[in-house]
C-alpha cells in the first residue's frame, strides 16, 4: 500500500487527494469558487498529508530515517515561496506544483515539523520508546 | 502520541532555527516581491502580514489586525503604512511600495548601500514576543523597527 501511495500520490509538497487516473481528478485548484472547491478533494495536495506518510514509511521501514529526510526536499523549496518561512495549506496536484489556499496553513507547518524533529538525528539515536 | 514523546520535542525543536536566504538580484523581480509574503503572530489571536514589497495585495494585510473582545472580534487596526527615508543631503528616499485605485503596483526602487535593509525582517513588524518591554505580549500593539 505505501508503494502505490507513492507512486500515486506522493508529490514532493504532500499527497494528493485523488490518483490521476481517476476519472474525477483535476490537477489544478484554480477557477472561480465553484471551480476550485470541485478541485479541492479531487486531485489537490495537502500538504500535513506527508505526516501520516512518513509515519507509515517509518512503519515500514523503521531505521531509515535518512531515506525519510529526502521526502522532505520540496518543502525546504516551499519555505522560500508564497509566505517566507511557512507552508501553504494545498497545491496544484501537478507541476510546478503551485502553493494554493492559506499560505501559512497551521496543519502544514504543524506535520511537517512533526515529521522532521520524528526523523532527526537525536530521534535516530533515541533508545526505543518503552511505552 | 507514542512515538512522539514530549521530551523528544523540547530537544530537538531548540535547534530548529532556519534563517531564509534571500537573493539581492530577486529584487529586481516584481512578481517575486508581490508574491512573496510575510506572517508575525502576537500570540493573542491577531498578526501583522503583507508581502515583501510593501504592498497589501489581500485584505487582511496590515500591520495590525488585533483579535479584540467580542463583539469586536478580529480587526484590521493598522492597514498600511508609506515609508520614506530623508538622507543627510537632503534626498528622499522611498521604501516599499504602493498600489493607488486603478492603477498598477509601484516599486521604489532599493534605497543605496547602508540602508538596503529596507527587505529584511527589520521592516517588518516585531512580535511582540521579541519586542521588549515597551511590546507587551498583553496588549494589541506592534512595534515596527527601520
Amino acid at each position: 500500500m505505501l508503494q502505490v501511495i507513492q507512486q500515486r500520490l506522493f508529490t514532493p509538497v504532500g499527497l494528493r487527494s485523488l490518483a490521476p487516473d481517476h476519472p474525477e481528478y483535476k490537477a489544478r485548484y484554480d477557477g472561480d469558487l465553484r471551480a476550485r472547491d470541485a478541485a479541492y478533494h479531487q486531485g489537490t495536495v495537502w500538504a500535513w498529508l506527508i505526516g501520516p506518510f512518513i509515519d507509515a514509511w517509518l512503519k515500514v521501514y523503521p531505521d531509515d530515517y535518512a531515506g525519510a529526510r529526502r521526502f522532505f526536499h520540496g518543502f525546504e523549496v516551499h519555505l522560500s515561496e508564497a509566505c517566507i518561512g511557512s507552508i501553504s495549506e494545498i497545491f496544484d496536484a501537478e507541476e510546478p506544483f503551485t502553493p494554493r489556499g492559506c499560505v501559512a496553513q497551521a496543519w502544514s507547518v504543524a506535520e511537517v515539523l512533526r515529521c522532521w524533529v520524528k526523523t532527526s538525528s537525536q530521534a535516530a539515536q533515541k533508545p526505543a520508546d518503552p511505552a | 502520541m507514542r512515538d512522539t514523546p514530549k521530551t523528544m520535542h523540547t530537544a530537538n525543536t531548540s535547534k530548529l532555527i532556519r534563517r531564509i536566504p534571500w537573493s539581492e538580484a530577486r529584487t529586481a523581480e516584481p512578481e517575486v516581491l508581490l508574491t512573496r509574503e510575510w506572517l508575525v503572530t502576537n500570540g493573542l489571536g491577531g498578526y501583522a502580514a503583507g508581502t515583501v514589497s510593501g504592498i497589501p495585495t489581500r485584505r487582511y494585510h496590515g500591520f495590525l489586525v488585533a483579535a479584540l473582545p467580542a463583539p469586536f472580534g478580529r480587526m484590521m487596526l493598522l492597514p498600511q503604512l508609506s515609508k520614506q527615508l530623508r538622507l543627510p543631503d537632503g534626498t528622499i528616499v522611498r521604501l516599499g511600495g504602493e498600489e493607488r485605485v486603478g492603477g498598477a503596483p509601484q516599486l521604489y526602487g532599493a534605497p543605496p548601500g547602508p540602508i538596503r535593509s529596507w527587505l529584511s525582517p527589520c521592516a517588518m513588524p516585531s512580535s511582540h514576543q521579541h519586542a521588549g518591554s515597551r511590546c507587551s505580549r498583553s496588549y494589541n500593539s506592534v512595534c515596527l523597527r527601520l
